[in-house]
């Protein structure tokens, strides 16, 4: 018998899981601990490990498409072996919202957010950290959401009705039905509403090129949509072309999370700002020392320490919040955001309290290490209790961050420029670091905050604690 | 000639008397192989052949038995996936009856009829001229002997590659063991329903009387089939007084069939004399039938010679005119049921030592080395030939060609169609001809029933192998005075009265149609058909099929719907969906007069089994009916009406009711068109979809009740292959999931109406 690979659960709460990319072709040998395949979760990328040795027999859900966790996805097993008749997998598709129609306006997209929004909400026991800066540094828009693209055959929601006649007609002309008001029973779309329609439009008075028209048709462009640029107005290939470059692009599987989450935190979630430049000179000095010994601190481990023990000193940083209970925590996990290229993931050191500079280092270190190789489980990301999003390889003057749901703050740490400061009356020039801070005003009042930041930076500056502990 | 037309005129005589029931004779041969040769009966070499013949049955299903067991040396591993009835034990009854049988002879065999289908063969082919026995062996340059034996072992490979299920088998593996059938020498087939062959006999041997043919039927069948109705009804069918009495004219003579209980005291495990019969003669049921008790005896069927002594003598007696006869042969099956059957829990182990004891292939053995006409070293020689033809032919089975997946369906069907009528039955015998002339009113119009009628009076006219027979069509013409006047027309040869016994009607129909004939059988009621179910579903839809396209199945089956009527649940149904649920079978149901007599002459001309339904409600329908010849093409649905909002398709009285719907749809400009499929099955697809294509949106009609209706097929159909076509949901529109009632009140809410399929219509056009 082969052996059947199903889809992991690699979380507890992960319900369901895309293939981004199947590492092993159909007939392909497998030697255990060989990758087989990588899967975008709601929280990270993963490798897939095979258990067994053999030949890939059948591939069952292709790269892009969405299955439940546990859903056999493939069978590795001996040559020739048959495949067991299983039932048929669920048809990959894609997240809810995708099966909305294209949100051209937004309203679809919209409706599908409740309910995302309520599984959040129910989940605050095992916060999902992500976090986001704001303002000018946001990552690039993912360019390469083709997997998730190639998957995303608009359909129509499954109260939305239309004569099949109807959907073909429309289909024919190239135009989307879904705008079309409906007068059969039940509001049904039927042929009469979509000629009308049509006429309504002019649809008949375009002049479309056939190719135009057919490729329309084939790429499910609507063409009342599309303005021609040919002789009088004629719609041409070009400017389907063009309509299908600009349509709406579904977001990553990782977006999309990153956008429901930090929606609901920044529209739900009284946050505010406080700004500090914190002088690093000092400091840099010594990391340069202490490099030049062969010591491998970063200036983030630096912050990190700083932070961790400050938010000892200020626990109402490390709780958080629903607005009538405040749940403090005894333990400080913090979550360091890290870009990548397509999105961001927030790994946790987790009891980073009981951690020497020295290993919060290590620690640090393996996590962004495992973060960029995508290897970040759901566990490495779930459980944070304060977040530091350092921006300061990026240049950048001074930002703000968004609190990842569930903590009270986040950190923003730009970059470190020298300026010109006035010391003991003198203009002298110093490496000033600005970072914010931003709080849930729920839970913190800005004097606190400014005492928390304050707390942050005498620490940094404080070489001597720092010398004694290296 | 004198009209066919009887009155009888019997009058009340209660005088007292006593019946004597005659004497049932058994085991009374007492031959032995010596005195069949002394007196001539019998030749050395049939003695050796009869010897030899058991061998070759003993061998096949030592074969099965031991290819279940993985035991077959020559086939070791042989993954033998059919079934494992032997006969091991009966092979004295089978080669007994068969040698005596002429290659003409037909025979009918049972789900346990390896032996009986060897044995036909066998002796068939040892009875062929060397002209016959090469038409079997096309190509071969061999002669005497050794053609004999190249088709001896054909014969047995032919056997067994049906049993394994390949191309190069007698059904070409569409039949199997059950339903074993080579038509060339006479066999109609195995038969896996029990007693579902002995109508088939029946009206096989109907059928060779009808033809004047010498030819006979012997029947085989088990003890526990003399349980079941239809066999009882085929004793009672062929013993009818009319075939020999002065209804059958100057045509006395009983039916040319031997009816062979294979006696082996087993209905699959019911103890037949000792736990489900109530006599302890299976014979004894002769006396019921006839009043020369069928000629029954018992016959010891553990000897080859007593059984070839009975069946000779019932064969002289049919071959006179003077059958049926009625053979209880009483045998042993050595082995269960089927391999899965241990024995143990219902027969004791010294009653099979007892039965073994008196194996029919060691009391020859025994006799031919007696009379010295063979040494035991010849006797080991031909036991070493057959195990070794076995095998060459058994290798050969297992090697041959399965039949390609894609003809799975080949031989269901045939296309061929009767347009030219051979030479001997063109000349047809007319009593009266106006007597069933039908005639027109003033537009040219004639009714329904009249078109029907036409129809087969003037398939009768064209071809002596159509005949027509049912309850009470004969003087009476039938219980609606469809067929008035056809027995005056054509005489009592071709029309006439049945038994009312609806399987044997349908069921000798079949055995007809194999012989040769192109009956027109007639149920009056549809509801009736369920009587005939088996017949219906199992032997005349199957036989093309499970023959492997050896036989043509050319009958017809009217059945008429009797809802409407206030006759109640028994005499309402409309079940044609039923039927057109068994493949095989052809079902149509006219709805217009001109539609009836096209389609019943089209019906008949055609080489598959027809049920041709037809309603009551419309019997009195007028139409249009052009005198001439012409046919209604099966399979072809008629656009009653065009229209271009919305379709009406369905079929019998539905049509006239959608085309009343579709009148008042006009008042308010809504044109529909009503498509009439006229045939179920085949279904005229093309017409429906294109209907459908253009108006958009589509009613489906029918009087069937609408749980598992036709009308559900075709609406899934038109979902399937016009899906994008559609711009409403399909409907439907029956009558409603119950029973028809007598109250005229509730059978007008139980039926569809006009009205109803004008708010279906309003429905999809929402």
């Amino acid at each position: 018998m082969p052996h059947a690979i199903a889809m992991p659960k690699p979380g507890q709460f992960t319900e369901e899981c895309t293939i981004l990319r199947w590492r092993k072709k159909e007939g392909d040998p497998v030697a255990k601990g060989d990758i087989l395949f990588e899967i975008e979760t709601d929280k990270a990328n993963m490798e897939v490990e095979s258990f067994y040795e053999g030949v890939l027999l059948k591939i069952l859900v292709p790269e892009g498409g969405t299955v439940p966790v546990q859903t056999i996805v493939a069978y590795v097993g001996q040559p020739g072996e048959p495949i067991p008749e299983a039932p048929s997998p669920p048809q990959p598709e894609g997240p809810a919202s995708q099966r909305a129609a294209p949100p051209a306006s937004n309203a679809a997209t919209a409706q599908a957010t409740p309910s995302a929004t309520a599984a959040l909400e129910g989940s605050v026991t095992a916060p999902r950290p992500v976090a986001v800066p704001t303002g000018t540094s946001v990552p690039p828009p993912p360019a390469a959401t083709a997997v998730a693209a190639a998957i995303s055959t608009p359909e129509t929601p499954s109260k939305w009705r239309i004569s099949p006649r109807a959907r073909r007609l429309a289909r024919d002309a190239a135009i989307d039905p879904s705008k079309i008001p409906g007068t059969g029973p039940g509001g049904r779309i039927v042929e009469r509403d979509v000629r009308a329609y049509l006429d309504a439009h002019g649809y008949h008075r375009l002049r479309i090129s056939p190719a135009a028209k057919e490729l329309a048709r084939r790429e499910g462009v609507d063409i009342l949509t599309v303005r021609g640029t040919g002789e009088g107005g004629r719609i041409l290939v070009e400017d389907i072309r063009r309509a299908i470059a600009e349509r709406p692009q579904l977001m990553s599987r990782m977006r999309q999370v990153i956008a429901q989450r930090l929606t609901h935190s920044f529209t739900t979630t009284p946050h505010f700002f406080v700004t500090l430049g914190v002088d690093m000179t000092d400091l840099l000095r010594f990391r340069q020392e202490l490099k030049d010994r062969g010591a491998p601190y970063t200036v983030t481990d630096f912050i990190v320490a700083a932070v961790v023990r400050s938010l000892m000193e200020f626990p109402e940083f490390n709780s958080r919040t629903d607005g009538r209970y405040v749940w403090r925590s005894t333990k400080v996990h913090l979550g360091l955001a890290v870009a990548l290229e397509h999105g961001l993931v927030v790994p946790v050191i987790r009891d980073a309290d009981d951690l020497s500079l020295a290993e919060l280092h290590d620690r640090a270190a393996a996590l962004v290490q495992k973060a960029r190789d995508g290897k970040l489980t759901p566990d490495d990301m779930t459980g944070g209790t304060f977040t530091i999003s350092n921006m300061g390889m990026m240049n950048v003057d001074h930002f703000t961050a968004i609190i990842n749901p569930g903590e009270a703050a986040i950190l923003a740490v730009a970059s470190t420029r020298e300026v010109p400061v006035v010391r003991n009356g003198q203009v002298v020039v110093r490496s000033i670091m600005n970072i914010t801070l931003s709080a849930d005003h729920r839970l913190v009042d800005g004097a606190a905050a400014a005492k928390f930041i304050n707390a942050i930076r005498s620490k940094l500056e404080d070489i001597a604690r720092w010398r004694s502990e290296v | 000639m004198s009209s066919p037309i009887y009155l009888s005129n019997v009058r009340p005589d209660f005088t007292p008397f006593r019946e004597d029931l005659g004497v049932l004779p058994g085991y009374t041969y007492s031959g032995t192989l010596a005195q069949e040769l002394e007196r001539g009966r019998l030749t050395p070499q049939q003695a050796l052949n009869l010897f030899e013949d058991m061998l070759i049955i003993r061998e096949v299903e030592d074969m099965i038995v031991r290819l279940r067991s993985g035991a077959y040396d020559p086939l070791p591993g042989y993954n033998y996936r059919g079934p494992t009835h032997v006969s091991i034990g009966q092979e004295g009854t089978a080669v007994g009856a068969c040698s005596v049988l002429r290659v003409t002879d037909r025979i009918t065999s049972t789900h346990r009829g390896h032996g009986d289908s060897l044995a036909k063969g066998c002796s068939a082919i040892r009875q062929m001229s060397e002209e016959q026995l090469r038409a079997r062996v096309p190509g071969s340059t061999k002669s005497g002997t050794e053609l004999l034996e190249e088709v001896l072992e054909d014969h047995v490979f032919r056997t067994i590659a049906e049993l394994f299920g390949k191309d190069d088998g007698y059904c070409r593996g569409r039949g199997g063991g059950m339903h074993i059938a080579d038509f060339r020498v006479g066999h109609l087939g195995a038969n896996a329903i029990v007693g579902g062959g002995v109508p088939i006999a029946t009206g096989a041997a109907m059928a060779l009387r009808y033809l004047r043919s010498s030819d006979i039927v012997c029947c085989f069948a088990g003890d526990g089939a003399y349980a079941n109705g239809v066999v009882l009804e085929s004793l009672n069918f062929a013993c009818q007084a009319q075939w020999t009495n002065h209804l059958a004219g100057d045509h006395r003579y009983g039916l040319p069939i031997i009816f062979l209980i294979q006696n082996n005291l087993y209905g699959m495990t019911c103890r037949a004399v000792e736990e489900v019969f109530g006599v302890r003669h299976l014979g004894r049921r002769g006396a019921g039938f006839a009043d020369n008790n069928m000629h029954a005896e018992v016959v010891n069927g553990m000897d080859c010679l007593a059984v070839r002594d009975a069946v000779l003598r019932a064969a002289e007696l049919c071959r006179r005119g003077d059958g049926p006869v009625l053979l209880d042969v009483v045998t042993y099956r050595y082995y269960g049921h089927s391999l899965g059957d241990p024995r143990v829990e219902y027969r004791a182990r010294e009653e099979e030592a007892a039965w073994r004891a008196q194996d029919p292939i060691e009391r020859l053995k025994r006799q031919i080395l007696d009379t010295g006409i063979a040494t035991p070293d010849e006797l080991a020689a031909i036991e070493q030939r057959v195990r070794d033809r076995n095998t060459r032919a058994a290798l050969r089975a297992a090697d041959a060609p399965d039949p390609r997946p894609e003809d799975v369906l080949k031989f269901l069907y045939t296309t061929s169609r009767c347009d030219e009528v051979p030479e001997p039955y063109r000349n047809v015998q007319v009593l009266d001809r106006e007597a069933s002339r039908v005639k027109r009113d003033a537009q040219g119009r004639i009714t329904y029933r009249d078109a029907i009628k036409e129809g087969m009076v003037e398939e009768m006219l064209r071809d002596r192998r159509v005949i027509f027979y049912g309850e009470d069509v004969a003087e009476y013409g039938n219980a609606f005075k469809l067929s008035k006047g056809m027995l005056e027309t054509f005489g009592r040869e071709r029309v006439f009265n049945t038994p009312i016994s609806e399987a044997c009607i349908c069921g000798t129909a079949v055995g007809a149609a194999m012989v040769g004939l192109r009956p027109i059988v007639e149920l009056m009621y549809m509801d009736f058909a369920l009587m005939a179910s088996d017949q219906i579903a199992n032997q005349a839809g199957k036989w093309q099929y499970m023959s492997g396209g050896q036989t043509k199945m050319p009958l017809v089956i009217r059945a008429s719907v009797g809802g409407g009527k206030g006759y109640g649940g028994q005499h309402s149904q409309t079940l044609e969906s039923v039927f057109a649920h068994i493949p095989g079978l052809y079902v149509v149901y006219p709805s217009t007069p001109y539609d009836a007599k096209g389609l019943i002459k089209a019906a008949v001309r055609d080489d598959n089994p027809v049920l041709f339904v037809e309603s009551q409600l419309l019997y009195s329908e007028k139409g249009v009916v052009p005198e001439e010849d012409y046919l209604v093409p099966i399979g072809q649905a008629d656009v009653k009406r065009t229209g271009t909002d919305l379709t009406f398709v369905g079929w019998g009285p539905a049509i006239l009711d959608a085309l009343r719907a579709a009148d008042a749809l006009a008042q308010e400009g809504i044109q529909a068109e009503v498509v009439d499929i006229r045939s179920l099955v085949p279904l005229d697809e093309e017409t429906i979809l294109r209907s459908v294509a253009k108006t958009g949106r589509c009613v489906v009609v029918s009087q069937a009740v609408q749980i598992g209706s036709f009308t559900a097929e075709i609406a899934a159909r038109i979902i399937e292959h016009a899906f994008d076509e559609l711009d409403a949901p399909v409907v439907r529109v029956g009558a409603k999931d119950g029973i028809a009632p007598q109250s005229h009140v509730l059978e007008a809410a139980f039926l569809p109406n006009v009205q109803d399929m004008i708010a279906a219509a309003r429905k999809v056009l929402a």
